[in-house]
């Protein structure tokens, strides 16, 4: 599976691609097609972890390699680099995009997760319906996911960190969340962080504190969307 | 962009004395009721193994039986293309599932009087001719890599494995022909 993300993915795969309409109208956002890839059959997903205009090309095994140099070849002319999985999880972080396991724990519902949004709301019934009407799986005070911006730009939270309301607490303090994801984000010149914090959605725009070993650090609740909120960039 | 054509490269080619990666192959998966299947696939012109753990041979393709209903067809990477519509055509209306996976499967050869010695290395079977003759084949285990095994003479075998398991097994072999050399 080769990812190629950014603005210019389209114009440096059509070359490539055969037997498969890139085009925005015949491919949107999310759409997969089969055609052939360097000549070799593959399936080409427009898909995006990184919130810019993107596709995700599989190719059998073998195939891997030689099509992986002609993407890289065909990208040159473009400006195009080779990106790793820790400048993925800045981009995808800085879309708010969760990684299920970090963000994300057994005991969040999908409300919690902020995708409420993605179970139907029309249907009679469905595995795991009955759970997600327990009053302790409605109850608004449950940890939630939020963004988290340090009063302090540079200052990276460590992962795991704890979240209290109060300031200047004394152990054992009150705890309402903690720190999923942390990063220093260059297109935005500053630290972000995703968190989990007990009714987040509603606390958006109250400051929060997060015990650190340099002392405690001031955060602001935001939407966990830090970056392009319209979503806008994935179209190229 | 006709001019740009990728070519298969196998993972990690590897060989020492008495064994080698095999070149890339044309490897399916085949799921269906044998009995029904049989004389479609005959009249084609592919082969189907009737008896438990054995492979039959056809022209360029092999079928090896892996299990009741479970057959892995083997043939060159030039017939690879042909197979999948001669196939359908051949079991049209019967029930079947044809899976290709040519580029999950890697193949290592091994050849003469000490094949059987590495393989017992790390293989459970019985490598025995009486016991496991010529055409036999089995889905087994290469110490804790799962293979398939298919003797094709007194000694010479084919062992086949998931790609990602190719440098697992062949280490382990290179361990192995160290130690007999």
């Amino acid at each position: 599976m080769i990812a190629v993300q950014g603005p210019k993915a389209r114009a440096v795969l059509e070359p490539l691609v055969e037997q498969a309409d890139l085009s925005p109208a015949a491919m949107p956002h999310m759409a997969m097609t089969r055609g052939l890839v360097c000549g070799v059959p593959a399936m080409i997903f427009r898909v995006s972890f990184t919130g810019e205009l993107g596709y995700e090309i599989n190719v059998p095994a073998d195939f891997g390699a030689e099509v992986w140099r002609a993407v890289w070849e065909a990208g040159q002319a473009h400006g195009l680099c080779a990106y790793g999985t820790e400048a993925m999880h800045v981009l995808r972080a800085e879309k708010g995009y969760i990684i299920v396991g970090q963000d994300t724990d057994g005991t969040m519902t999908p409300d919690d997760a902020g995708v409420g949004w993605a179970v139907g709301k029309n249907k009679t019934e469905f595995v795991g319906m009955v759970s997600l009407r327990k009053p302790a799986l409605r109850d608004p005070n449950r940890k939630q996911l939020v963004g988290l911006l340090t009063a302090d730009p540079s200052h990276v939270l460590e992962e795991g960190s704890q979240i209290t309301a109060l300031p200047g607490q004394r152990p054992p303090m009150k705890l309402v969340g903690h720190v999923t994801s942390s990063y220093y984000s260059a297109v935005l010149g500053r630290s972000i962080a995703l968190a989990v914090v007990a009714g987040g959605r509603a606390r958006i725009g109250e400051t929060l504190y997060v015990p650190t070993p340099r002392g405690e650090s001031a955060v602001t609740v935001t939407q966990p969307v830090f970056y392009d909120p319209k979503g806008e960039r994935l179209n190229g | 962009m006709a001019e740009l054509h990728a070519v298969r490269r196998p993972p990690a080619p590897a060989s020492a004395a008495g064994w080698r990666t095999l070149d890339p192959h044309s490897c399916w998966s085949l799921r269906v009721d044998l009995a029904a299947a049989a004389a479609p696939l005959a009249a084609t012109g592919l082969p189907l193994a009737a008896t438990a753990c054995r492979a039959a041979t056809l022209g360029d393709w092999s079928a090896l039986w892996l299990g009741p209903d479970e057959q892995l067809l083997v043939g060159p990477d030039s017939a690879h293309g042909q197979l999948a519509a001669r196939t359908s055509s051949a079991l049209a209306g019967i029930a079947h599932s044809l899976v290709d996976v040519s580029h999950r499967q890697a193949a290592v050869e091994l050849t003469g009087p000490g094949a059987t010695q590495l393989l017992a290395m790390a293989c459970p079977l019985d490598l025995d001719l009486a016991q496991m003759p010529v055409g036999f084949c089995s889905r087994t285990v290469y110490a804790k890599a799962e293979i398939v095994l298919w003797r094709q003479e007194a000694q010479r075998f084919q062992l086949q494995c998931w790609r990602s398991f190719l440098p697992y097994v062949t280490g382990l072999l290179a361990i192995g022909s160290r130690e007999l050399a």
